[in-house]
């Protein structure tokens, strides 16, 4: 892959990939008070 | 051999050997005819399952329920994993059909014990579902039906292999192996270890059923019938991946970003994914607690690795493909102007798509210890697999068929634009159809159960999930209804270009 040219370089893959673990981080802070909280359990 | 055992295809320059050709199509044929028989139980069964119509009574609802498994999971998936071990070889590596006969056996034990299996179940002679959990005893016909059905099965596999001796000793291609065939061998590698894993009970099993064992025990049957059930869904797994590859080089003539990478994935596949097998026994009480989380947590996530690396390299190959036939404007415009009209190529984009957020994910979800007490047995399982094998795997086998069609059965499409829109109706349909099961799973509504308002029971009355279940399984009947149309486009357009398509000029 390193002998592409540049405009050839799958950058809207790499683009939808980098958005999809962004939305796990996200996903991952909104639920933080429900991670943090099994801890308080039993 | 003589070279007119051959013909040469005008669109790929490729030799194609006539036993390669006739296997492919009797396999392929095959398999969509029983596509069309579970396809009609699914509808049968989903319209049961909506309490609003309640189709069947409870003896042929779980009839309908175990063929349903037997035709789709079995029968469809298999027969199709034949042809494409033939097309993967013989085809792909321009190179003869080793031993031909061995091929025939295998074709006509499969369909001596695909026929046997389904007689007995429609003779009512094993309500047992397709997994025959014992107690549960079914005519020792039956198992009979499904041994003769694997060795058939692992025939294929070995003319596979003998074949790959042949084009590599007759060196028919040139450096290694194209990356479609590559996958097709990590598929037969995993098929051979899983049905030797199935023959290790089916065949007691068998005794049992025929008086000669007096007692079979359930936990190690569970054990053993997953060591083989979970693995065959890693054969599928590998050969969807291989169509995913194999379509992006059809339609859009895409090469893999990177072989190594990529081959790399499939290797990984080989070697972890029979390991997280303990997933469906994970409320089993005869496992430790640390096994099951060895099982199915450290070492699966290696298998899971492997399918994200996938995931991320058949768009790239993809998106490659098309900014070099100068789609480079932004980042985006050969995702506009890729072939959507291309059925293969759309097929493939819901397979992709739906195997990994959809069914994959909701696997991870539900083959943790901690989510699987409330998920297990409820109906959002069969909300995921149909996600990851009927989405999935089954988009991805009816993609590539729109390019055996003219390449092997040499006909066009009979009709182009039902073939353009059936991906789109089977793919939304499904879409809808397994998110809604999923839903309603997480109200604790069981899988494999026919009625859910225990009407004819003792205890009436008591069991309501409520208004949103119901308005749920109304959702789930809807898109059931559109998946079994886009299937039943998918059938008759097949058969219908099998039968009176054009010819291909040759
Ligand atoms: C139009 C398409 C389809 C429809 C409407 C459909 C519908 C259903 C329904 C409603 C269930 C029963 C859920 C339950 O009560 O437990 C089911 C089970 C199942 N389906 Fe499908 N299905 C379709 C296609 C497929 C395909 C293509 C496959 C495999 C490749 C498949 C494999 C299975 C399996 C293995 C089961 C589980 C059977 C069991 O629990 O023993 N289905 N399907
Ligand atoms: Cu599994």
């Amino acid at each position: 892959m390193s002998n592409l040219k540049e405009e050839h370089r799958p950058h809207g893959t790499a683009m939808l990939v980098w958005f999809f673990f962004a939305s796990l981080i996200v996903y991952y802070l909104l639920s933080w008070k429900f991670l943090t909280g099994i801890w308080k359990v039993g | 051999m003589a070279s007119d055992n051959f013909r040469v295809c005008p669109t790929t320059g490729l030799k194609v050997d006539f036993s390669a050709q006739t296997l492919i199509k009797l396999n392929a044929f095959t398999a969509i005819v029983f596509l069309l028989v579970g396809g009609l139980l699914g509808l049968a069964i989903v319209l049961t399952r909506w309490q609003a119509v309640h189709l069947l009574t409870a003896e042929l609802f779980y009839r309908a329920l175990t063929l349903h498994g037997i035709a789709m999971l079995v029968a469809w998936i298999v027969f199709f994993e034949m042809a494409l071990l033939y097309f993967t070889s013989a085809i792909l590596l321009n190179c003869r059909l080793a031993v031909p006969w061995l091929g025939w056996l295998q074709y006509i034990l499969m369909l001596v014990g695909g026929a046997i299996v389904t007689v007995m179940v429609l003779t009512g002679n094993a309500d047992v579902m397709f997994t025959s959990y014992v107690p549960l005893k079914a005519h020792h016909l039956y198992y009979l039906g499904i041994v003769l059905f694997a060795v058939g099965a692992i025939l294929g596999c070995v003319t596979f292999f003998a074949t790959l001796g042949i084009a590599k000793t007759e060196k028919t291609y040139q450096g290694s192996v194209p990356l479609v065939t590559y996958g097709a061998i990590v598929a037969a590698i995993i098929a051979i270890l899983t049905l030797a894993h199935g023959a290790i009970f089916f065949i007691p099993t068998w005794l049992w059923a025929l008086g000669v064992i007096p007692m079979m025990d359930p936990e190690t049957y569970r054990l053993l019938f997953w060591g083989f059930g979970h693995s065959t869904q890693q054969i599928n797994v590998a050969a969807m991946i291989a169509c995913w590859y194999a379509i992006g080089t059809l339609t859009v003539g895409a090469q893999p970003a990177s072989e190594k990478f990529s081959r790399s994935a499939f290797a990984l596949y080989a070697i972890f994914i029979c390991i997280a097998s303990e997933h469906h026994l994970l409320v089993d009480p005869g496992i430790s607690a640390a096994h099951k989380e060895w099982n199915t947590g450290y070492f699966m996530h290696l298998a899971v690795l492997a399918s994200m690396m996938h995931a991320f390299s058949v768009p790239a190959q993809i998106e490659i493909a098309l900014r070099k036939k100068g789609y480079t404007k932004g980042m985006f415009e050969w995702l506009k102007k890729a072939p959507w009209g291309d059925p293969a190529f759309s097929s493939m984009v819901f397979s992709v798509t739906g195997f990994g957020f959809m069914g994959g994910i909701t696997g991870i979800l539900y083959g943790t210890e901690q989510l699987n007490i409330i998920r297990h047995n409820t109906i959002a399982v069969p909300g995921h697999f149909h996600a990851t094998v009927v989405v999935g795997t089954t988009m991805a086998f009816m993609g590539i068929t729109y390019y055996v069609l003219p390449l092997i059965f040499q006909r066009q499409v009979a009709f182009p634009t039902v073939a353009k829109l059936q991906p789109y109706v089977y793919g939304v349909g499904m879409w809808i159809f397994c998110i809604a099961m999923m839903f309603v799973g997480g109200f604790g509504v069981p899988r494999r159960h026919w009625d859910i308002t225990a009407a004819e029971s003792l205890f009436k009355g008591e069991l309501s999930f409520g208004p949103t279940v119901d308005l749920g399984f109304a959702v789930v009947a809807i898109g059931g209804v559109l998946a079994f149309v886009g299937g039943a486009m998918f059938v008759l357009n097949a058969v219908a270009t099998v039968a009176m398509g054009k010819k291909v000029n040759q």
